[in-house]
């Protein structure tokens, strides 16, 4: 459990006093150069150190003794130094906020910002500086954090603020024309005589020599674990490797993996799914295979939880409140199989020894169905509570950044195995799904 | 298999090198399995000129490895990928390209379903997690889209790149 005590909105309302407080101290005082001293703090208006005098004493944040150590030799300390550590630490703090633990976030800012007021400046000069190409300004070296940092960040995009996650709707109309003009694309292609060139003339295209049938093989070994990302790169490259890439066989593959019922022999299964892409798909394998719903297997689905629990007090007068952050996650397999789990492990901690072989309190192993195209339907069995069995019904929905990556909540009770007594569990506390990718889970098929 | 030397099979590349084969290996090839089964016990050498000498060499050397390998049916291979291939067949793939293509060729030509699996999955690990620049660059293949149907190719393979 999380020692300290806050709340989301403090962190907020922490952060926006601050961001003024800087805003105006660069007006006034636009030549100060790294204002980390603590002869510059004193500097700035008595708001900013109001403000932080009385977060302190109603939020009660523990700072790690590392950290003292540090403040109180910041005077004997170089600048450069003092204002490096703050962005180490800030960067900690973004990563905590990103991972949705909010506590340890708030933890980390205000440490940050303490030994340097203009870190979240500097932090976002940093951000500027790489997302633009351009190099990072300080000695490179010491900077590597940063970079890591960043490259580390997109691996777990499922803490969610604001309209980012609202799914983008398409109008039809809009729809329509981007399909006209990808097969007027085609067709232009199509009359031509594709011939690869090279891109450098003295070499040799030595891919030229096979036949279509035969880069279509590749494509089909591409495809083997579900790799599309790949195959639709690689239909980037040139014309000819465009229209290679549409083959329909690769695509029906594809379908009659992902939409593959277990419950019914290969064969049959097969017929359906054939009979689905004429009925709603005019046969277009590759559309089906983007649009129509599908549980995905290539990541873990995480749901980030906090509440707030009050702490026991040794006075009166102090009534300390605990965040707790939890998570739970899901993983699919094509058998028909998963796997859940709730902790209060971070999914860094957790997402890449995730399987049906994770050892820890609280998983369980399931059975899923999807029916409907988007009632995803789970029943569960924890080893350590062989009297239940769960069930867990969720609608797969889309958002705006990508399509079926999102569980929200339905129902969810248990069953006593031997009584047939159905208990319904709270989901006040519970939150949606959101998938994130693991490149590291390989998909069987 | 028997104790006694097996009969030899005669194959001749396309420059008319004559190499000498025990039947078990050159029956790895589907193609030389269903011919010596036709033509039954011959001493003419089987002439394959779609294949060269250095070629014809590395397919020998591949259906010697496994020329005890069981048969592969077809549901089986599915279960086989790329994260699969062993330190053999790495080592057997570590060629130049031109030789990879070649061998992609001969394995398709001669009709043997694993070394063709083998060098195709040797040529998709060539491609997998790359950008559409550095597959390019891979396979020495020039950009022949204009800009707008480059745009219009990527709108249409956005879905792909979303989480």
């Amino acid at each position: 459990m999380k020692a300290e005590s806050s709340g989301t909105s403090e962190l907020e309302n922490f952060r926006e006093q601050w961001k003024a407080e800087i805003s105006r101290q660069h007006k006034k005082d636009s030549h100060s150069k790294s204002p980390a001293t603590s002869a510059n703090i004193s500097n700035a208006s008595v708001d900013v150190k109001k403000s932080l005098e009385l977060s302190e004493e109603s939020i009660e944040i523990e700072v790690p003794s590392t950290f003292e150590l540090t403040n109180t030799n910041s005077d004997s300390t170089d600048p450069e130094t003092i204002s490096h550590k703050a962005l180490e630490i800030y960067v900690k703090a973004v990563t905590k906020e990103r991972e949705g633990n909010l506590s340890e976030a708030l933890k980390y800012y205000r440490q940050a910002l303490k030994l340097d007021p203009t870190t979240e400046h500097s932090y976002r000069k940093q951000l500027y500086n790489v997302v633009n190409g351009k190099t990072i300004d300080q000695d490179s070296e010491s900077f590597n954090f940063f970079t890591k940092h960043l490259e580390e960040v997109p691996q777990f995009p499922y803490i969610f603020i604001g309209e980012d996650y609202e799914k983008g709707n398409k109008s039809l109309e809009q729809q329509i024309k981007d399909d006209n003009s990808i097969f007027n694309l085609i067709n232009s292609f199509r009359d031509l005589q594709l011939d690869l060139l090279p891109l450098k003339p003295n070499k040799e295209v030595y891919i030229a020599k096979l036949p279509n049938e035969l880069i279509v093989c590749i494509l089909h070994q591409l495809i083997i674990r579900g790799d599309v990302t790949s195959l639709e790169r690689f239909a980037l490259t040139c014309k000819k490797f465009f229209l290679l890439s549409r083959e329909i066989s690769l695509w029906r593959y594809l379908c009659e993996k992902a939409y593959r019922d277990n419950s019914l022999p290969l064969a049959v299964s097969n017929v359906l799914i054939e009979e689905y892409v004429k009925l709603y798909y005019h046969s277009d394998w590759k559309r089906m295979y983007i649009e129509r719903p599908r549980i995905r297997l290539d990541g873990v689905f995480i749901s980030t939880c906090n509440y707030l629990r009050p702490g026991s007090a040794e006075n009166t007068w102090n009534q300390p409140i605990h965040l707790v952050t939890y998570y739970r996650y899901i993983r699919f397999y094509s058998d028909g199989t998963c796997v859940a789990l709730l902790t209060t492990n971070e999914p860094i901690n957790v997402v890449k020894n995730f399987g049906c072989d994770y050892k820890s309190k609280s998983f369980m192993n399931g059975k899923w169905e999807l029916s409907d195209n988007h009632i995803l339907m789970i029943q569960a069995k924890d080893p350590d509570l062989r009297k239940f069995t769960f069930h867990l019904i969720f609608d797969l929905k889309s958002t705006h950044r990508g399509r079926h990556n999102k569980l929200t909540w339905i129902e969810y009770y248990s069953i006593n195995n031997f009584t047939d007594e159905r208990t319904d569990i709270s989901l006040k506390n519970e939150k949606s799904y959101f998938f994130s990718k693991v490149k590291s889970y390989i998909v069987v098929w | 298999m028997s104790t006694i030397e097996q009969k030899k099979v005669k194959l001749t590349s396309s420059e008319g090198t004559e190499f000498q084969v025990e039947r078990s290996v050159a029956e790895r090839s589907v193609l030389l399995k269903n011919m010596l089964e036709d033509v039954g016990e011959n001493d003419m050498a089987i002439p394959l000129p779609n294949v060269t000498g250095p070629i014809l060499t590395k397919v020998i050397d591949y259906c010697t490895h496994h020329r005890n390998d069981p048969i592969q049916n077809h549901d089986d291979d599915l279960k086989k990928t790329s994260e699969d291939i062993d330190d053999w067949d790495a080592e057997f793939c570590k060629v130049d390209q031109g030789t990879l293509f070649e061998l992609i060729l001969a394995a398709n030509y001669l009709d043997i379903k694993p070394l063709l699996d083998l060098t195709c999955k040797t040529v998709a690990n060539m491609i997998k997690n790359k950008s559409p620049e550095e597959i390019r660059a891979t396979f020495n293949i020039t950009n022949d889209f204009t800009p707008e149907e480059e745009e219009q190719v990527r709108k249409e393979n956005e879905w792909c790149e979303e989480r």
